[in-house]
């Protein structure tokens, strides 16, 4: 883990030219994959909207973005081993990592607000496909109240296609 | 003095247009310009922003933005013609925190309160399209985020892009086209972010301090219509633990933590965003109370203000843990909305206990706040405590009115 540490640390250094004590970094176990490891770097006095996710192997640290996940999952060969991951542990890195999205994923649809019609909810779930897999998840964006469904393709080579609907705007 | 009557003081930033009097030539850096942004997000043909700019001047801000959002809707089509927008035309900036603010300054107390913060320039607001890209940045076009210059100080501010709002110390920012009841929530969370006086909040945001500032700002802002207050808790607490990582992540594994989240059904601060109920947690948290401090704040407070911290057991417990005897009793006079001249009887009868002063001082109030002293039975008590019997019958027939010595 150290060397992940260290190579979050020169991450953070290279990319906002402060001293590290401007950042706190969480890790969030749930959300790691064999190699790469999932953190938020946090910019403190910045709120609710500087929250960045990383992951690292330790030789090499990413930002949200789809390249980068794609590039993550490719690495860790995850369309081969689709159980590294559980549904929403899935849909929670797509959200995160893919789509760099606060907010969370909805499992149980008592969270959702009244003015969603919650009749079509599902917990989030994966079908494999001949093509790769299909990811279906529901999201919460707290600041705003806002659900949203969504729809992700990973495909063969690892891009990620996302379709969302925001159920209550 | 009453807090009511102060004139606001202006904000310090300099100000962009009102809605009443809109300068044409106001204009947004091309690089941020707001049609242009909307055209990206709804993928649809820009409203031309003369029209926008006719609308602005004949419909106001927050219906012109409402209109502008829904520019691609069936609804709004019969009402302004879509064209492709021109590029050197200048296009007028919307300014909706300019009527938010006139809302909020008519409006509740916490409305007014938040009003306030940014009057008297405790907090500043920008919009965010007012800060401009940071020419070296090097995230792709496609990253979930963007790194902006702050308007003001330069620094480099790496947001995600979806963001609706959000604070870089005592600075608010928010989207200038977002609905305008959003703006309000996003206004009065961050505000109280802001007012927030837990110190490991601000450095850690997987403390549980953090969880207390954020469960605060919610109950205040985005849930303060569930009126069943345990259900506003729980739907609280099930939002931050989903949508705060870092949080989720200690409640699952931290026992202590999960035990603090679990217990913490109420907020225990400033709900109001109040600057004056700030003023009074910070006087009280060294190790020498400032009474000072204290009184001035009670005494600005307006009635309402009052009325609100009288009936709010946490408030109220700092005052009586910070405070003794005969300042308790002061605290309380200016709670109740007793005059100056009430509490200097209290200051009187703690010092020389002149009794020809005491009545001075209540010959100076109303009739109506002598009743009240009168059937104040602590206060009664606390002059009868440092007058002689003659003197005290002095004292009474001052507030019976049967003298006007």
């Amino acid at each position: 883990m150290n060397d992940i540490d260290d190579n979050i640390k020169q991450w953070i250094q290279q990319n906002f030219q402060k001293p590290l004590d401007n950042f706190n970094t969480h890790s969030i176990p749930n959300l790691n994959l064999p190699h790469y490891k999932f953190f938020l770097v946090e910019q403190k006095g910045l709120r609710d909207a500087g929250d960045i996710y990383v992951m690292s192997d330790g030789n090499e640290t990413l930002m949200a973005d789809k390249v980068n996940f794609s590039h993550i999952l490719r690495q860790e060969s995850y369309l081969d081993k689709p159980t590294l991951l559980t549904a929403p542990q899935l849909a929670e890195l797509i959200l995160r990592m893919a789509e760099g999205r606060s907010g969370g994923i909805i499992t149980d649809s008592d969270v959702i607000v009244d003015d969603v019609d919650v009749s079509s909810f599902t917990p989030p779930n994966i079908q494999q496909t001949d093509e790769g897999i299909i990811v279906k998840f529901w999201s919460l964006d707290i600041y705003m109240s806002e659900v949203s469904r969504w729809t992700v393709h990973i495909d063969r080579d690892y891009h990620v296609h996302s379709k969302t609907v925001v159920l209550n705007s | 003095m009453d807090h009511q009557a102060e004139t606001p003081k202006q904000n310090s930033k300099p100000m962009s247009p009102k809605a009443e009097s809109i300068n044409p030539n106001y204009t947004l850096p091309d690089s941020h310009r707001i049609i242009h942004n909307l055209d990206q997000s709804s993928r649809v043909k820009a409203p031309d922003p003369n029209v926008v700019l006719s609308l602005q001047r004949t419909l106001g801000n927050t219906a012109t933005i409402n209109l502008v959002k829904r520019w691609n809707t069936k609804k709004q089509g019969a009402l302004v013609q879509r064209a492709d927008a021109p590029t050197n035309i200048p296009i007028p900036a919307l300014d909706p925190i300019q009527d938010i603010l006139d809302d909020f300054r008519n409006g509740e107390l916490i409305e007014k309160n938040t009003a306030e913060m940014v009057d008297s320039g405790r907090v500043t607001h920008y919009y965010i399209d007012e800060c401009p890209p940071y020419p070296e940045s090097e995230l792709e076009p496609e990253s979930p985020y963007k790194e902006v210059l702050h308007p003001v100080t330069g620094k480099i501010l790496k947001i995600q892009k979806n963001a609706k709002g959000f604070a870089e110390g005592t600075d608010i920012f928010t989207n200038r086209l977002e609905d305008p009841e959003l703006i309000k929530t996003i206004f009065v969370h961050e505000v109280n972010h802001v007012l927030y006086h837990g110190k490991e909040s601000k450095d850690d945001g997987a403390s549980f301090d953090r969880y207390r500032d954020e469960f605060q700002a919610y109950w205040i802002s985005k849930h303060s219509d569930i009126e069943d207050l345990d259900k506003r808790a729980e739907r609280i607490k099930m939002y931050i633990l989903i949508g705060y990582p870092a949080l989720g992540k200690q409640y699952a594994t931290n026992k202590k933590f999960k035990r603090q989240v679990d217990n913490h059904k109420r907020p225990d601060g400033n709900l109001i965003n109040s600057p004056r109920w700030e003023a009074v947690i910070k006087a009280t948290e060294g190790d020498d109370v400032d009474l000072e401090a204290i009184f001035t704040a009670l005494q600005e407070m307006s009635s309402e203000e009052r009325a609100f911290v009288r009936d709010d057991k946490n408030f109220m417990k700092l005052i009586t843990d910070a405070l003794k005897y005969d300042d308790i009793l002061k605290a309380y006079l200016y709670l109740y909305d007793f005059s100056e001249h009430a509490v200097a009887c209290i200051d009187e009868i703690t010092g020389s206990a002149d009794v020809e002063i005491i009545c001075k001082h209540l010959n100076a109030t109303t009739a109506e706040e002598r009743q009240r002293l009168l059937s104040y039975e602590t206060f009664m008590k606390r002059l009868r405590k440092g007058l002689s019997k003659a003197e005290m019958a002095q004292v009474e027939a001052v507030l019976r009115g049967e003298t006007n010595e």
